[in-house]
């Protein structure tokens, strides 16, 4: 276990030169995401109809894309704060009153297609702007046509690949869809921010204009995964039934037949140039995308994450937490000591070795490349996260009812992401100081997690304690023989340097042999070694207590641990009571004052207070921000 | 002065006519310390001021830098006296000269057979030793380190709740003193009673946390 460990803290400088893989950031300092930060809800994300259930976001950024569990997909152009519905759940197509009134409704799409064709100059994005701006969460109808219209399909496809609604209404794959409710699994393209699949129980959908039109493309069902292997340049999509295989982009797809048929495929990486997939049944491997065999794991994968740090290096979240590989599959053991139930999915986040994995438990932050996990939870009441997307250095969740983004909720506000680091702040928005203060309190003295480095506790076990002795000796004698009248004196001398390194468990003993220079020093270094081999002995037992309990100098790990913990709890707690004083001082700042003169003292005196409290927590660091920015 | 103003006022020295702002209510009370001031005074007071902590941080980090030593001297002072005894025989071999004795068998006999002194000897030893260890592991992370940061924390707990409540003791004798600058007349006398019993109550409780600074304080001014 230690020796991963070991290995990956020296490969660290190696990652630092090493290629690097687009969607992992690079490498830089390890700051934690919940230093100074809570979840907060998009408030206007809590009105879906069905529980939600992954997202997507561009590579431009400029467009999200939300599925939710009975299939529905929504689209945001605003940082994933609303939303517009672009794509119904397969069960409300399915409800449609008959074929002749589908035809009727397609008529009259058709018609108002080419009507927006000829006022083409009004951008598809103002139209998505008017339906979010109007309503968080809101239907845009014309999209929704256009899902169904073979004249709104992309022009960029086949003839055949296009589906018209005289194709919807007798085609039997839609008419087999699964009556169940399935999740949707939305995927932006990694290099065109254009392109966008779904995959739900009816198919695979492709739009070609960022989400807004969608076109059914493959019957496949349950297309749980896509990944790009711009290598290869095809797209990989994982199934309900094993892997399949696109060389446009997603516009057509091919069943792969081998041993990924009937496996639940969930998830899907590159690893190196080699493709692995996660299944229900273990983990698979392939170069071409088209042939793949197993490998050694088989238990049960939910997410896949490469590491850019190390050659075959590779994390596996499983329903029970989360393993590692350090070659490339042939071996694999557990990373970390936490019980993480229901893994979903793992990311990488900016720094090395820092990474972030969700799940039914929440989301948990590893910035020692998974060794040791904490919860991320502060603020986050519904932990059931079904998927993340990393937005610069901050995760935006898919809980089960509403998107979460990591911020610092003042009155209701949301989306402020704390980014403001540093001990002299100046001139600072206010939710920017918030986020400061937060930050300034958390990282006392005393509360800094970084002084308990993980890696240091790893490579203890293997650093020496080096003795030094220096060691003098002198014997002066006389012999004398009276009868013979004879005397004889002698003088002997000695000085030894002797040094040791010593590996684990010591003894004194060998170093103090000190009896093979003066072998009339022998008795007397016997004993001097005995002695000192007796005192090294009564030191080295080191049994103190912490939080309570009985800790041994070899629980060094599990007592660094536990203090951690409490300190990333009282963390917690302070950061609620610079938020709760922060929270007073805007309330009453921004309340009239009450006309009564006592009155308008109480007010005087709360706001007082209220700044009093968070100078207590930040160490006087908000009456230096105010004093300097000469607010109130 | 500061217990006897309340008095004062309810003597009707004050009104709430008399004042045209909040802040020329709390002026009134400008010359007792701050909040800050009890908060510094406070922190002295219960010696968990940060400086603490972050001196004990540097010593634990840099005690492992320091060796242990080990100094180790022995003095050993060895003596011995070697005699021997003579059998007659031997004495009458001894005195022979050429071969020819010189003593009878009964001269020898009348002698002594010793003990003889035929060696001294004395040895004195010096034996000194200076040893030096490091503990490398120590260096990245000590048990003591552990324990410090494990300190400090607890620290910081204290810290944080002695002053959150000299914050709440401070306001809520600061909201009497006001109570009793702006309605110096209002309620009857057990009321005035009791709130000057509390108003003695929480500045002796605000002592009690500044080890009583804060009334030296008040009585300075």
């Amino acid at each position: 276990m230690l020796l991963p460990v070991l290995l990956w803290s020296l490969s660290r400088a190696y990652a630092q030169e090493g290629p690097t893989s687009a969607s992992v950031p690079p490498p830089g300092p390890v700051v934690s995401i919940g230093t100074a930060a809570a979840w907060v809800e998009e408030r206007g994300t809590a009105g879906f109809d069905s529980r939600l259930a992954s997202l997507a976001r561009s590579v431009d950024g400029t467009n999200w894309l939300l599925g939710l569990e009975d299939g529905t997909i929504y689209r945001s152009m605003d940082g994933a704060r609303s939303w517009s519905r672009v794509l119904r759940s397969p069960n409300d197509r399915r409800d449609e009153p008959d074929e002749e009134q589908l035809l009727l409704e397609g008529e009259a799409v058709v018609a108002e297609d080419a009507q927006r064709a000829e006022s083409q100059s009004d951008s598809v994005e103002d139209q998505e702007g008017v339906a979010s701006t109007e309503t968080s969460v809101s239907v845009d109808a014309d999209a929704e046509a256009s899902a169904v219209d073979s004249s709104a399909a992309p022009r960029d496809l086949g003839a055949a690949d296009s589906v018209d609604l005289d194709r919807v209404a007798t085609d039997p794959l839609l008419k087999d869809h699964d009556t169940e409710d399935r999740p949707a699994t939305v995927w932006f393209d990694p290099v065109d921010a254009e392109v966008a699949l779904a995959g739900r129980s009816d198919g695979i959908w492709r739009s070609t204009d960022s989400g807004l039109h969608w076109t059914r493309v493959d019957s496949a069902a349950d297309a749980w995964r896509f990944l790009a292997v711009p290598k290869l340049g095809i797209v990989v999509a994982g199934s309900s039934n094993g892997v399949r295989v696109s060389p446009d982009g997603g516009g057509r797809w091919f069943d792969t037949v081998d041993v990924t048929d009937g496996l639940e495929v969930r998830a899907l990486t590159l690893l190196g140039d080699t493709l692995v997939a996660g299944t229900a049944g273990g983990l698979v491997t392939s170069t071409d995308g088209l042939r793949w065999k197993r490998l050694a794991f088989t238990g049960a994968v939910t997410g896949l994450l490469a590491d850019p740090g190390w050659p075959g290096g590779m994390w596996v979240t499983t329903p029970g937490g989360v393993m590692r590989t350090d070659d490339a599959g042939k071996s694999f053991y557990t990373a970390g000591r936490q019980v993480m139930p229901g893994l979903r999915g793992l990311a990488p986040l900016v720094g090395q070795g820092h990474l972030v994995t969700w799940g039914t438990d929440g989301v948990w932050e590893s910035m020692d490349g998974g060794v040791t996990w904490h919860p991320v939870y502060q603020g986050l009441r519904d932990p059931d996260v079904r998927d993340l997307v990393v937005v610069g250095d901050q995760p935006v969740i898919v809980a089960s009812r509403s998107v979460w983004r990591l911020g610092v909720s003042v009155g209701g506000s949301t989306g402020a992401t704390v980014s403001a680091r540093g001990d002299a702040p100046v001139a600072l928005e206010e939710q920017q100081l918030l986020g400061l203060l937060v930050d300034v309190a958390t990282r006392r003295t005393g509360l800094r997690l970084d002084t308990l480095n993980p890696h240091a506790l790893a490579i203890k076990p293997l650093l020496p304690a080096v003795h030094l002795e220096a060691i003098y000796g002198r014997q002066v004698g006389r012999d004398s023989q009276p009868l013979a009248g004879q005397t004889v004196e002698n003088a002997d001398g000695a000085f030894e340097l002797r040094a040791m390194l010593c590996f684990g468990g010591c003894s004194l003993t060998g170093l103090l042999d000190f009896a093979d220079t003066v072998d009339s020093y022998a008795a007397d270094i016997g004993d001097y070694s005995g002695e000192l081999a007796d005192a090294s002995q009564s030191i080295t037992p080191e049994v103190y207590t912490l939080d309570g309990e009985l800790m041994g100098a070899d629980t060094e790990a599990f007592a660094a641990t536990n203090t951690a913990q409490g300190i990333r709890k009282y963390r917690g707690q302070v950061s609620d009571q610079v938020v709760g004083a922060w929270a007073t001082l805007q309330t009453t700042v921004h309340t009239p004052p009450p006309p009564s003169l006592s009155g308008a003292v109480d007010r005087l005196l709360d706001i007082q207070e209220a700044e009093a409290r968070l100078d207590l927590y930040t160490e006087g660091a908000y009456t230096r921000a105010r004093t300097s920015e000469n607010v109130r | 002065m500061t217990f006897l103003f309340p008095l004062l006022l309810s003597l009707g020295a004050a009104h709430a006519a008399d004042f045209d702002s909040p802040e020329a209510v709390l002026a009134q009370f400008a010359d007792e310390p701050s909040v800050a001031d009890v908060q510094r005074m406070a922190l002295d007071y219960s010696k968990t001021d940060p400086k603490y902590l972050d001196s004990w941080m540097r010593a634990a980090k840099s005690a492992a830098a320091l060796p242990s030593l080990s100094l180790y001297y022995n003095y050993k002072n060895s003596f011995g006296t070697d005699y021997g005894y003579y059998t007659p025989e031997e004495i009458v071999d001894d005195s022979k000269v050429d071969g020819e004795t010189s003593m009878t068998g009964a001269e020898a006999d009348a002698l002594t057979y010793g003990p003889f002194t035929t060696a001294n000897g004395v040895d004195i030893y010096h034996v000194g030793s200076v040893r030096a260890t490091w503990q490398l592991d120590e260096l990245v992370m000590s048990s003591n380190e552990i324990r410090i940061i494990s300190e400090a924390q607890d620290i910081v707990k204290l810290r944080d709740k002695v002053l959150e409540e000299v914050t709440r003791l401070y306001f809520e004798r600061r909201r009497l003193q006001v109570d009793q600058l702006l309605s110096p007349g209002g309620g009857d006398l057990k009321k005035k009673v009791g709130d000057q019993l509390r108003l003695a109550e929480l500045t002796a409780e605000l002592d009690g946390y500044t080890g009583g600074r804060f009334t030296s304080s008040l009585k300075q001014k």
